[in-house]
């Protein structure tokens, strides 16, 4: 049998560690959501910033079918942030640019989209794709053709440093 | 046996990385955009007539954006009064095809118009055919 020997300091100091890790306060600097603790040291955390991405969207619903919801983030942070999810705000309304009629019925629905590995690069501004994510049914309004829809949803990543 | 207990910690934290990765993410609210087609216009259709039997038919149209649309509807219009209906017997609802042929058409005058469709979606109707008659 091998036996390690330890002093208590460091076994104490060790522990410490560990369960700073376990609980994630050590990691808190990198956090985007730049709400810290005591145990912070690094630089304060940015929050991403989600723009307005209609205008990088391509027209591919219609009744019946599925397309891609377009995502544009920003990263102000010196660190890469990586998207891991983006899933439909609870409660969350999906509007259009086309009035009552189309809103009333967009017969739009956004499936939550997990798993995902979308890296912004610190500083930057990317705009992503989400395939998919979006379809459309037999409920949509007439007057909701052509319309632009905006999806509430939230975002979540991390620091990907 | 104190020695024991640290050790045991130490072992416990490093087995749990997923606490230490719920802490650090966050989520924030923003929005996705996603857009939509529109129909274009019908293509005017041509019609013939076997009896009381008239058959129609029609070129695909697409989206203002390109891409096939997935039907259309056929309206029949009364050559003498002007007044139009929805194609019955074979050609009514939407039609997922390029013809129909609509059985049992009325005595009468007639000329026949698609217009695309797609759900409760309905794109420009197309010009009349011509004229067939059935007597």
């Amino acid at each position: 049998m091998i036996t390690i020997r330890l002093s208590r300091k460091v076994l104490f100091a060790f522990a410490a560690v560990a369960a700073l890790v376990a609980t994630g306060a050590l990691y808190a600097a990198w956090s985007t959501s730049g709400s810290g603790n005591g145990y912070a040291k690094a630089t304060t955390a940015s929050a991403l910033t989600i723009g307005d991405a209609s205008a990088s969207t391509t027209a591919d619903l219609y009744p019946g079918a599925t397309g891609a919801a377009k995502l544009k983030v920003t990263n102000p942070n010196p660190f890469p942030v990586r998207i891991t999810s983006v899933t439909k705000q609870t409660g969350g309304t999906i509007t259009s640019d086309k009035g009552a009629a189309c809103n009333a019925s967009t017969g739009v629905t956004f499936t939550d989209q997990t798993g995902l590995a979308l890296d912004v690069a610190a500083g930057a501004t990317q705009t992503f794709t989400l395939s998919g994510a979006v379809s459309m049914s037999n409920a949509s309004d007439n007057t909701c053709q052509g319309a632009v829809f905006t999806i509430p949803v939230d975002v979540t990543g991390a620091s990907n440093a | 046996m104190r020695a024991w207990v640290l050790l045991l910690v130490v072992a416990v934290a490093a087995a749990h990385p997923g606490g230490a990765a719920a802490a650090w993410s966050v989520a924030r609210p923003g929005s996705v955009a996603a857009k939509a087609k529109a129909l274009g216009a019908g293509n005017t259709p041509n019609a013939s007539v076997t009896g009381r039997k008239v058959t129609v038919s029609w070129t695909a149209s697409s989206f203002t954006t390109g891409g096939v649309v997935p039907g259309y509807v056929v309206r029949r219009y009364n050559v003498t009064t002007g007044v139009g209906t929805g194609a019955l017997n074979g050609c009514s609802g939407t039609i997922t095809g390029l013809t129909c042929t609509e059985n049992s058409v009325p005595t009468g005058s007639w000329q026949y118009t698609v217009t695309p469709a797609a759900g409760n979606w309905r794109g420009t109707e197309s010009g009349k055919s011509t004229v067939v008659v059935v007597i």
